[in-house]
């Protein structure tokens, strides 16, 4: 509805990535995790070349929550926003690295 | 009650807690509006040594709809950042306080308030670094508190008043009857239950809140100021609804090792209040928390709840042959439209005369509706029962904090006000009569000397102090 999108916007709402190579505006994913590039989209290797760039403008840690292994559903946290992001083969390197 | 501890979830949180709402043509400058939302339910006044404080945490917000789609077109919002003075300190304060800069204040607050004018998205920084007060710990802590609370009432501009701190809880109700299946002291003796209780058939009210102090948010606003400029008309009704809602961030990380918190991600609402009561009367255990969590535009899902509220099924089964009109009403499952006007429509201007209606459109949402139009009444004909006892500036249209809205609504309920939707039904006798037993009458605008509201802004009385908690003195603060 109208209303909640306004308020959201006021509340530095949420933001939906679809598509993986729209990755390149969230380059500390691969930082902070320390992963290969290997594996992820190829957007990744633009990421890499950036990372120290957005790094220093990362002032506040990411939280990622993946909530489908298959899908790559993932929502990202970062400050007040919020982004809804898939990657399956990202997904899949956060959960190897959790365990 | 009202809104204390009402939902499963916020219960836990009292921080984000609201428990009232009150909007009201301010008596002592009727050119503006007083809008008071209040936080933390119950505090004990001697809560220390870490008294009570806002949450820095959390988003606090006053929000306005001026054109009835149950949307926010005006947002104050309150954020809190707290600092200690010393550190190194193991007390919230090291001497007596007897101003805002006192050095002897250890835990300070302060806060920032801006104002957002929708669609537009136009934010005014309305204030920065604006003072708290202390709370009201006891006379060798807080000497002069009245002086005190007084010094951080901050003129924000666009002659506008702000005020964000502890006072005297202003809402009076019996908790310790009505969460006892439903009892009202001075008729428990028509109570289903009371048979073989050993208790007297008739005992006075006993206000559970007299004792307690919330922390209020309050604000003092030109009455053009609440109007979008190019809907207001002075000769039009000029009708808002207001709420309150809290919201915290998406995730909280407890660090461990150093006990600090981590936040992160958009804010949430997680509590919201318009009407007193509504989530906590109307609305089931099960989606409690989710009506927190919902903007009043989207309030038609609740509204079978208010055509056909459990209490109002209730009443006749607790209190057998005391409410026949209504069990026959209730029998007929025809809907409340009293119960749907007064909170969630609005009343229209042709229900009752003299009276111009807080009606803001067909878009169901509860919001505590104030027709701005309607002067504050003089204190010799005040009513503390609202509309429902002839003073139209008081509930529903708007709330005062003198207003007695748990008798009001459980009247309304009990279809003392069906009348207005259906001329034939014939109101229990029961309906105008039954309270908690809390005022002397209707003309009683203290709660027979319970409450300690003051004349002025921000209205809500000096809190109680923490020394004379438990003693008799505890009324004066």
């Amino acid at each position: 509805m109208p209303g909640m999108k306004r308020r959201d916007f006021l509340k530095s709402g949420t933001i939906a990535v679809a598509a993986a190579g729209v990755a390149a505006t969230m380059p500390i994913v691969p930082a902070a995790l320390n992963v290969a590039d290997t594996e992820g989209p190829e957007a990744d290797s633009a990421l890499a070349a950036n990372t120290s760039e957005i790094a220093e403008n990362a002032t506040q840690p990411l939280v990622v929550r993946v909530n489908d292994l298959a899908s790559g559903s993932m929502q990202m946290f970062l400050g007040t926003r919020e982004v809804t992001y898939s990657d399956p083969q990202l997904a899949a390197r956060l959960f190897r690295a959790a365990q | 009650m009202s809104s204390h501890r009402e939902a499963p979830q916020i219960s836990k949180d009292p921080v984000a807690d609201s428990t009232d709402v009150y909007a009201f043509v301010s008596p002592d400058a009727p050119e503006t509006v007083t809008l008071i939302a209040n936080y933390i339910p119950l505090e004990g006044p001697d809560g220390g040594p870490n008294f009570y404080e806002f949450g820095d945490d959390a988003l606090y917000e006053i929000n306005i709809d001026n054109d009835g789609d149950g949307v926010a077109d005006i947002i104050y919002q309150f954020q809190f950042t707290t600092t200690l003075r010393d550190p190194s300190y193991f007390l919230y304060n090291v001497g007596p306080i007897t101003s805002l800069s006192s050095p002897n204040w250890n835990r300070v607050q302060t806060y920032s308030l801006q104002r957002i004018d929708l669609p537009e998205w136009r934010v005014t920084e309305l204030g920065t670094n604006l003072p708290c007060p202390p709370c009201n710990i006891g006379p060798l802590s807080t000497p002069n508190y009245a002086a005190l609370a007084n010094a951080a009432v901050s003129n924000v501009g666009q002659d506008t008043l702000s005020f964000a701190g502890q006072r005297a809880e202003g809402f009076y109700v019996d908790l310790g009857a009505v969460f006892d299946l439903g009892n009202l002291r001075p008729f428990q003796g028509d109570h289903a239950g009371w048979s073989g209780t050993g208790l007297p058939a008739m005992a006075a009210g006993v206000n559970a809140t007299d004792m307690v102090n919330v922390h209020t948010l309050a604000l003092q606003v030109p009455i053009q100021q609440l109007m979008s400029p190019w809907r207001w008309r002075p000769d039009k009704p000029s009708i808002i609804g207001v709420w309150t809602t809290a919201s915290r961030q998406k995730v909280k990380i407890y660090e461990g090792e150093n006990g600090a918190i981590f936040n992160s991600g958009p804010y949430v609402q997680v509590s919201r209040l318009g009407n007193p009561l509504f989530n906590e009367v109307l609305v089931p255990l099960s989606l409690k928390d989710m009506w927190n969590a919902q903007q009043p535009s989207g309030d038609n899902q609740f509204a079978s709840y208010v055509s056909a509220p459990q209490l109002g099924t209730l009443l006749p089964s607790l209190f057998p042959g005391v409410f026949p009109n209504l069990a026959a009403f209730n029998a007929t499952k025809a809907p409340r439209a009293d119960l749907l006007a007064i909170l969630l429509t609005g009343i229209p201007s042709t229900v009752v005369p003299g009276f111009a209606g807080t009606y803001t459109g067909p878009t169901q949402a509860d919001m505590l509706r104030l027709n701005m139009s309607i002067p504050p009444t003089p204190p010799a004909k005040f009513s503390n029962l609202g509309l429902i006892g002839g003073d139209i500036a008081g509930y529903p249209n708007g709330r005062r904090v003198q207003d007695d809205v748990a008798t009001i609504e459980l009247r309304a309920i009990a279809g003392a006000t069906l009348p207005l939707v259906d001329s034939s039904y014939v109101p229990d006798a029961a309906a105008g009569g039954i309270s908690m037993g809390l005022t002397s009458g209707p003309t009683d605008s203290s709660a027979m000397n319970d409450e300690n509201y003051l004349g002025s802004f921000p209205y809500l009385g000096t809190p109680h102090s923490g020394y004379n908690a438990h003693t008799a003195a505890s009324i004066t603060g």
